[in-house]
């Protein structure tokens, strides 16, 4: 669908038909807003009870994978573009690049210091910003207490106790495993940015592309070791056979985000009390890094009339506390704003979870990812081919480390086929 | 398929003896693909169907190809009840999109395939050529230029912009071109002029009952198209009161992480094929002597 969408090159026309209106004449200005998470019209619902003068209307649209993000584009195009959409983070970029954004660092700067600070770095080119944070994926590991206790090991504080967990799950019980391999882009994204290395940068108005950085290169030689040794399985993770492997015992953790606490705890509710979440490895003792999956920003898109009024409820939204609260408990969110992660829908222990406060984990976790991380504008393309690459190198034809490297040329083509401009 | 069992028949009509055995062995050789093909499509609707009974509690814990513990009805209740009952109206959507969209679609095919193999006119078969080079042409590839044609007429998130595209069908007027043009006799026609019918008469009350199985299929073709597109109105519309079914399930598929769980989804697809199967149930016999003419003559 973005190939057909990439074929029209129509120029985009100003002006939007349902944001139209203004507080001059009295009447309350109408903008529009476009998501796809369930329950964002909740939020919009307190707005619009408390703000008589801006009324925005909300539209469930599918989700950006499938074909929401394509929806957006084709809107600014036609000149039918809402005033505010959700952008996962991977796909601010490509929306950047195809000039499909409205720069709002006019309105938006004052509320810079409300969000974790990688979070507004992800939203804004330099100076520049495009979207305001709404959520984010801080990591870390989960994994079955009473498998643990079965077998021995404790919590792996760095990666290299991991791998020797690793071993000593499978070797006690060939048939089970410590965990599986990552899977996509997104995964091992996640990895190298706990590792402390990037993907993609810009440096004088060109890109940089560095997806086989050393850091890539560590961690795609460790996961290949655990595959080397059949360690680790190479099975898709949070899929129905991955809930049954983990029904019976045959996989006991998984380095994932936040969000994937409501998919155990929902789809595995007979194993309740026997989980717990634990920091994820480090690759020194001592440390605090972690990565980050998923996430996302409410932008404002070109053509919007009013983009200061619309960065205003996108502000509010992500950060007035009933809000906040509203997005954690019927969108499933992990809030971006540090406000947020205070409220106690986010700050309790979990019954599921032993009685662990499992948010103190990710708390800190987001509070310890660095800021530097920047995803590119082809970010579709390089999911589809890392996903091919991993997938053959889980399966034995290949490597970890020369998908990394497959993925770095492939990824330059296709950034020079689109016609933006790459430098090493 | 069909076709092997007469073949294999013929060649060994010279020796009796083996006439039995070859033909034995064509027909096993055609049931096993058939079988086989038939299993293809046959077990993942019973995938859906035995998964639509289970709760999200034994969805991944239980063989997925037999029963466990029976909760169809209240994973229906759920699926009417999630979102303030939003997937009724996803229903009723598509329902009007697909029902409402054939019949208009196949009365216009019919008329146009009639007038092309009936009336002689300068540039007949020019238009007729345009129409079926339009066949070649997926479906997908007009959603974008449609969604940029309609947005200049303000038809976007409108009924219109889902309903007219969908009355639209090359194959149609193709089917019904070729099947007017060998089943209905031009003495037929003359001899309903000779007796005073006007050209519409004659359209209405002879052509189109001779034309009956043609137009069953093309209203079949076009119902399930258009009940099963997600591409169109995923363009054209942006409220969720007006999508189909097949774009609201796909939003609740990847609401998965926001809390709506995967039986809501699995019994939601299981209850929006149910339609598509009831309808082909109803016109099979139709259906089949349609498909056949069509490819004959």
């Amino acid at each position: 669908m973005l190939a057909v969408a990439s074929l029209v090159t129509l120029s985009a026309c100003s002006g939007s038909g349902d944001s139209g209106g203004s507080s001059s004449d009295g009447k309350p200005v109408r903008v529009e807003f476009w998501g796809a998470a369930v329950g964002l019209d909740k939020s919009v619902a307190l707005w619009n009870k408390s703000h008589p003068d801006i009324k925005v209307k909300y539209s469930q649209i599918p989700a950006g994978s499938i074909g929401g993000y394509a929806k957006m584009q084709n809107a600014v195009k036609a000149g039918n573009a809402p005033c505010l959409g959700q952008v996962g983070y991977d796909t601010l970029s490509n929306f950047i690049a195809t000039g499909a954004l409205e720069d709002i660092s006019q309105y938006a700067d004052a509320g810079k210091d409300k969000f974790v600070p990688w979070t507004w770095q992800m939203s804004s080119v330099g100076d520049r910003v495009f979207g305001i944070p709404v959520d984010t994926g801080p990591m870390a590991m989960y994994y079955r207490t009473d498998l643990f206790k079965k077998y021995k090991i404790s919590p792996p504080k760095t990666w290299d106790d991991f791998a020797a967990a690793a071993q000593k799950v499978h070797s006690a019980n060939p048939s089970a495993y410590l965990t599986t391999t990552p899977q996509d882009a997104y995964d091992l994204g996640a990895l190298t940015w706990q590792a402390g290395g990037k993907w993609f940068g810009t440096a004088n108005d060109r890109w940089q592309v560095t997806i086989d950085n050393p850091q890539t290169s560590k961690v795609a030689q460790y996961w290949q070791g655990l595959l080397d040794k059949k360690l680790v399985t190479s099975d898709p993770m949070l899929d129905t056979a991955w809930f049954k492997k983990v029904q019976d015992g045959q996989l006991l953790s998984l380095v994932s985000a936040v969000w994937a606490a409501p998919l155990i705890s929902k789809n595995l509710p007979e194993l309740s009390g026997k989980w717990a979440v634990a920091p994820m490895p480090q690759w020194s003792a001592g440390q605090k890094a972690a990565g980050n999956r998923g996430g996302s920003a409410t932008v404002v898109l070109k053509g919007c009339a009013h983009p200061k009024e619309a960065t205003e409820f996108a502000t509010w939204m992500s950060t007035d506390s009933d809000s906040v609260t509203s997005l954690i408990k019927n969108t499933g969110i992990y809030p971006a704003a540090t406000s947020g992660q205070q409220l106690p829908a986010v700050d309790q222990p979990s019954a599921y979870f032993g009685g662990q406060n499992i948010y103190d984990v990710f708390k800190t976790a987001a509070a310890n990812t660095s800021t530097g991380w920047v995803w590119g504008p082809t970010m579709s393309q390089v999911q589809s081919d890392m996903k091919d690459g991993l997938k053959k190198a889980g399966a034995g034809q290949g490597t970890i480390p020369k998908a990394v490297t497959s993925v770095q040329d492939s990824t330059v083509a296709a950034m020079k086929s689109q016609g933006l401009s790459v430098g090493k | 398929m069909t076709t092997v069992t007469p073949t294999a028949t013929r060649a060994a009509a010279g020796s009796p003896g083996r006439l039995r055995t070859s033909s034995l062995a064509g027909r096993a050789g055609v049931f096993a693909v058939m079988a086989l093909f038939a299993l293809y499509t046959l077990i993942p609707i019973w995938w859906l169907l035995v998964t639509a009974t289970k709760n999200s509690g034994y969805l991944f814990t239980t063989n997925g190809l037999w029963f466990s513990h029976f909760d169809l009805w209240t994973n229906i209740r759920d699926v009417f009840q999630e979102q303030d009952g939003i997937f009724a109206r996803w229903l009723l959507n598509s329902a009007l999109y697909s029902i409402g969209g054939a019949a208009v679609s196949t009365t216009l095919s019919a008329m146009a395939g009639y007038a092309l193999a009936k009336y002689p006119f300068r540039g007949r078969d020019l238009t007729f050529n345009v129409i079926l080079g339009a066949v070649l042409i997926p479906d997908v590839m007009f959603a974008l230029p449609l969604y940029l044609m309609f947005s200049q007429v303000h038809l976007v998130n409108t009924y219109w912009a889902v309903f007219l595209p969908s009355v639209v069908s090359p194959f149609g007027v193709y089917l019904s071109r070729i099947y007017a043009g060998a089943s209905v006799p031009d003495e037929l026609i003359e001899a309903a002029r000779l007796d005073g019918a006007g050209e519409a008469r004659i359209f209405w009350r002879v052509a189109m009952p001779i034309m009956s199985p043609a137009l069953v299929t093309i209203f079949l073709f076009q119902f399930v198209s258009i009940w099963n597109n997600y591409l169109l109105p995923l363009l054209m519309l942006n409220s969720d009161e007006l999508q189909p079914v097949t774009v609201g399930l796909a939003n609740w598929r990847e609401g998965v992480n926001q809390g709506i769980p995967y039986n809501i989804t699995i019994t939601g697809a299981f209850l929006s094929v149910i339609p598509l199967i009831v309808a082909f149930l109803v016109l099979q016999r139709f259906w089949r002597s349609g498909l056949a003419a069509g490819s004959v003559k």
